[in-house]
């Protein structure tokens, strides 16, 4: 049940790291479910609405981003709260005016099940439109990372990109990425959890066999990584 | 939908996925058959199965009838819901 804010009592937003909220949705490529996408990464994204200047020059920055995330085994699926055939008009629209086809699915969240699940109405800013949302999904289900814009704000989709590169590196190779990282880049080891192996990251015998090790301190120490 | 088209007929992808299976075969195998996307695979398959033109065994979905076999009966001009 709904507030007259347009919020959900007692809804409870996803975190990091715990399951992404379940959902079969009607969608521009038929009716899809979360676990649709298991074993591959999803960007599930949000837009305030279809035929709206920002969500479309979002619309085709990120179909140009959508080979890069299909390498990246990562689909895209967009939302909104308008109906199917909305959307369809929509993509037709863009394909028509700009020449950019749009080559993922778009919900039709018309009930705002998945809008709700995930948090993405953001009464202070609209009751009736969906905020600028990103959510990473892993091959697991598992909510990895969360982006939340305002209404008046078109998203760095090269950001999208370079946030699935870095978390796909961390689970390949158990490191954390520096601000600003990017693929080739050198990667964060882990901070050391005791004093011993404090101690151990401060020897020479540990900078000997890590290849490109840097150290400024015990707690900050980057390597090279072969890239995925 | 994206497989049946309102009057039960296989729209393009119904058909791509149905003619995939004429060997038995696992979503997996049908996205690397098609080149449809794993996603679309898994859901096309499932609205396939609701509609009797495909069937799970096992792992493996295979055609119910001859490659291009349509779903028994229709579903009106305006689809499931309508028309509105």
């Amino acid at each position: 049940m709904e507030t007259t804010d347009g919020t959900t009592p007692g809804a409870r937003l996803p975190r990091l790291n715990e399951p992404a909220p379940d959902f079969e949705a009607t969608t521009t490529h038929g009716v899809i479910r979360l676990a649709d996408y298991a074993g591959g990464w999803l960007v599930l994204f949000s837009h305030p609405a279809d035929f709206t200047p920002v969500c479309t020059t979002e619309f085709m920055a990120f179909a140009a981003i959508y080979p890069d995330l299909q390498r990246r085994h990562t689909e895209l699926l967009g939302l909104s709260i308008d109906s199917v055939s909305a959307h369809i008009a929509w993509v037709r629209n863009i394909e028509e005016k700009t020449g950019v086809t749009i080559p993922f699915p778009v919900i039709a969240d018309l009930d705002r099940a998945v809008a709700t699940a995930y948090g993405m109405v953001m009464p202070g800013e609209s009751t009736t439109e969906t905020s600028r949302c990103v959510f990473v999904i892993d091959p697991i289900g598992r909510v990895r990372a969360m982006i939340y814009y305002p209404l008046t704000t078109g998203r760095n989709t090269a950001e999208v990109v370079r946030l699935v590169d870095a978390l796909q590196m961390s689970d390949a190779r158990q490191v954390a990425t520096p601000a600003n990282w990017r693929p080739g880049d050198k990667v964060i080891i882990p901070t050391p959890p005791t004093v011993e192996t404090a101690a151990e990251r401060m020897s020479e015998e540990f900078a000997s066999r890590t290849e490109g090790f840097e150290r400024v301190d015990w707690y900050l120490c980057t390597k090279s990584v072969e890239a995925l | 939908m994206a497989c049946l088209n309102a009057d039960g007929t296989l729209s393009p992808s119904g058909r791509a996925l149905v003619a995939a299976l004429a060997t038995p075969s696992t979503p997996e195998e049908v996205a690397r058959t098609t080149g449809l996307a794993l996603y679309r695979v898994r859901s096309g398959l499932r609205e396939l199965a609701a509609a009797g033109v495909v069937a799970l065994d096992g792992d493996r979905y295979r055609a119910t009838g001859p490659s291009g076999h349509e779903p028994r009966g229709g579903r009106g001009p305006d689809g499931p819901r309508g028309g509105g």
